[in-house]
């Protein structure tokens, strides 16, 4: 029957037109924001640059800074949509910086655009610099740009364990949950570069503490398991470096006569690569002794000092309410700077390379 | 009675269940049957699942003793001509606003997550040709989409594995933390993703044996309930119960930390394949209220369908912002959940007719 390809011929074609008009994103006629850095000015304002790379030839690339103060962060992507000579799109956001003042008056007002935006992925990273991102942005001199630069620097540290996993994703699923604080890698500025120089804690969403760099393993210890990681273990009479870390964390938790006991049980299996002392083989039961004991301290230390802080950014309490159905958030809550928590740390060499 | 190459084989109930059961309400019924059994929801998908199970048998039940015979003609022969036309025709107006919620979901969904500066009354124009085309046609193009319906959206459950990286087993223990009655509860807002069974009364006489079917109607039921039991599950460990509460589509953002060497936005691809999954919805309900339309009024099915796609296509226009949108969706499945209880009032009214007939005669 004709008359009905007609009509539908029509109603294609009308519509076909219609939404030709709507507006289109072309990717020479606009800028995608790479990276993001937001400054604290006073209560009510904050200071925002982003950067843009402009594409000159084959593999060479230039940022373009924009920066302006403003109250929100869409009132900072209009304010900077007029400086900028092509339109703003978020849409290739692979790292948003916080600085530390910022961070300390909170920055869940600024994670909120992050997530209502359908076009922002949850693989983005967010960071805490220790001075005021502009600066850090523009001390940035590298072909990929500062986005991708901040953003490889950042990957592979999570990669090679030496900063325990952190993205969007992690962030506000920490920021969300009624038991846990987030955490998230710490920039400072070492020599005119930027460098992950702590792990900043967070008591919800208001940075309150670091933990240095060096006692990140420690720290990825007592957080999860870890695949690949790597430790240097110095004493007076000799240096071993352990390669090809696995470790096993397990949480056992026990109540008894309504207080709560939890037992981390780790298990840590590596290789020694670079031994200074006499023989691997003859020194491993010192090694061990020395490692387990070293760990232990610290990692002793650092669960102390959560819970002076009163946070939890390796999850304690979600082990607690996964695992006593009796208790209530609140009560976990309000015991947890209180709880006895004990560790026990083994580890188990497995080879010592090509020497003995 | 239907030609015998108009009728389907017996194994498309499989698909013709599950293509008229998952809609688009696999994007967001994560964020809402939790209201009650908090991360224990998926055990209530179970529930009513098994309920499910029971509503397709109990109709089954009913359509083996009218064998061959079609809503309209049940509800005839149970309630005489006036009453059994009235129900059949409220019935197939609720298909029909079905249909248009359905639709006017996927638009939303469209229109947040790719384009927001899209013409909806244009772009509705390019799909009600569409559905026009599949329903103006034998009831086997029908079948057609449902089957593609299946079989192309599968390869999506493939983009869960991701978010496991990201997922924590804790977020669903204890398990059985919540009381019974609460499971049940939310196993009643469970019920609202499994609607659509209803169907299956209309298009009983277009398959082949309709009573061997029974076996692949329940395989349907039962493919679509562990589709929803591993989504649930997968949000469930990958979000926490107190972020979940807040995001209006939890499966779309469980595909934003895909990551693809080749695509930054897994979401683009996830979101146009299911218009594969919403399409079986569309034509499968229009067909049912054209089909029981022109059973009682015996108008043409072609000015029927016309008509029903002018008012659908009205619809999904007035209905407009999100508030609307939750309205009519919350409206209609209400009306749904209450239309799956008729299938057990169905089933004791024909006892009631069969006895009284036999007395009668």
């Amino acid at each position: 029957m004709p008359l009905k390809y007609v009509a539908f011929f029509i109603l294609i074609f009308v519509s076909i037109t219609i939404n030709f008009t709507m507006p289109k994103r072309i990717i020479d006629k606009i800028q995608m924001i790479t990276v993001a850095g937001y400054d604290y000015v006073d209560e009510n304002t904050l200071k925002g640059t982003i950067a843009t790379p402009i594409f000159l030839q084959k593999g060479e690339i230039q940022d373009i800074l924009y920066t302006d103060d403003a109250s929100m962060i869409y009132d900072l992507d209009t304010k900077l949509n007029t400086e900028a000579s092509e339109d703003l799109e978020n849409g290739k956001l692979a790292v948003v910086l916080f600085n530390e003042e910022l961070a300390k008056h909170g920055v869940k007002d600024y994670t909120d655009f992050l997530l209502r935006e359908p076009s922002i992925g949850s693989g983005l990273y967010l960071a805490v610099t220790e001075g005021s991102t502009n600066e850090l942005l523009s001390s940035i001199k590298s072909m990929k740009g500062a986005g991708v630069y901040l953003s490889d620097l950042i990957k592979h540290n999570i990669q090679s364990q030496k900063h325990p996993d952190t993205n969007l994703k992690t962030f506000t699923y920490s920021l969300e949950c009624e038991t846990c604080d987030p955490f998230l890698p710490y920039f400072r500025m070492v020599d005119g570069k930027p460098k992950i120089d702590a792990i900043a804690l967070f008591k919800k969403d208001t940075y309150i503490d670091q933990i240095p760099i060096e006692d990140s393993f420690v720290f990825n210890l007592l957080n999860g398991d870890i695949e690949n990681g790597d430790y240097v273990l110095e004493r007076k009479e000799f240096k071993a470096a352990i390669q090809n870390i696995d470790t096993d964390r397990k949480v056992i938790v026990n109540q008894q006569n309504g207080s709560i006991n939890i037992l981390l049980d780790i298990e840590i299996i590596g290789v020694i690569r670079e031994y200074t002392g006499n023989r691997v083989l003859r020194d491993k039961g010192k090694i061990k002794k020395d490692l387990e004991k070293e760990l232990h301290k610290k990692a002793e230390e650092m669960i102390k000092n959560f819970q002076e802080k009163n946070i939890d950014p390796i999850g304690i309490k979600e082990q607690i309410r996964s695992k006593i159905r009796a208790l209530t958030i609140k009560q976990i809550n309000d015991q947890y700077p209180a709880i006895t928590i004990n560790m026990h740390i083994t580890y188990t060499n497995l080879e010592s390379g090509t020497r003995r | 009675m239907i030609k015998d190459k108009d009728q389907v084989p017996p194994l498309m109930a499989f698909f013709l269940i599950t293509g008229a059961q998952i809609g688009v309400g696999v994007l967001s019924f994560t964020s809402v049957i939790n209201k009650y059994a908090g991360h224990d929801a998926w055990i209530s998908i179970i529930v009513a699942g098994i309920i499910i199970h029971i509503l397709i048998w109990l109709m089954y039940k009913v359509l083996n003793k009218y064998n061959g015979k079609d809503f309209a003609a049940i509800h005839r022969e149970i309630y005489g001509k006036w009453i059994g036309a009235f129900i059949s025709i409220i019935i197939s107006f609720y298909l029909m606003f079905l249909a248009a919620v359905v639709l006017r979901s996927y638009m939303e969904i469209i229109q947040v997550w790719m384009f927001p500066d899209v013409k909806l009354w244009a772009l509705l124009l390019l799909i009600m040709p569409l559905i026009y085309y599949i329903i103006s046609g034998k009831f086997r193009i029908v079948v057609g989409v449902c089957f593609l319906g299946v079989v192309y959206p599968f390869t999506l459950m493939f983009a869960l594995i991701y978010p496991l990286k990201y997922s924590k087993i804790t977020n669903i223990l204890p398990v059985f933390d919540h009381s019974l009655m609460e499971i049940v509860q939310s196993s009643a807002l469970a019920m609202f993703s499994f609607l659509g069974i209803g169907a299956l009364m209309i298009y009983c006489p277009f398959i082949k044996e309709s009573s061997k079917s029974q076996k692949y109607a329940h395989f349907g039921n039962l493919y679509t309930t562990s589709i929803y039991v591993v989504v649930c599950f997968v949000s469930y460990i990958y979000y926490s119960q107190h972020e979940i509460k807040d995001i209006i589509w939890p499966t779309l953002g469980l595909w934003k930390i895909v990551e693809l060497p080749f695509l930054d936005r897994f979401e683009y691809i996830g979101i146009s394949t299911l218009f594969f999954v919403i399409l079986p919805n569309l034509a499968l309900y229009t067909w049912g209220s054209s089909r029981t339309l022109y059973r009682v009024l015996h108008i043409k099915q072609k000015w029927i369908s016309i008509t029903l796609l002018t008012v659908i296509y009205f619809i999904c226009i007035v209905i407009e912002g999100r508030e609307k949108i939750l309205l009519a969706s919350d409206f209609i499945t209400k009306i749904g959940v209450g239309l799956l209880f008729y299938i057990p009032i169905l089933f004791v009214m024909h006892f009631i007719s069969r006895k009284v007939k036999r007395n009668a005669s």
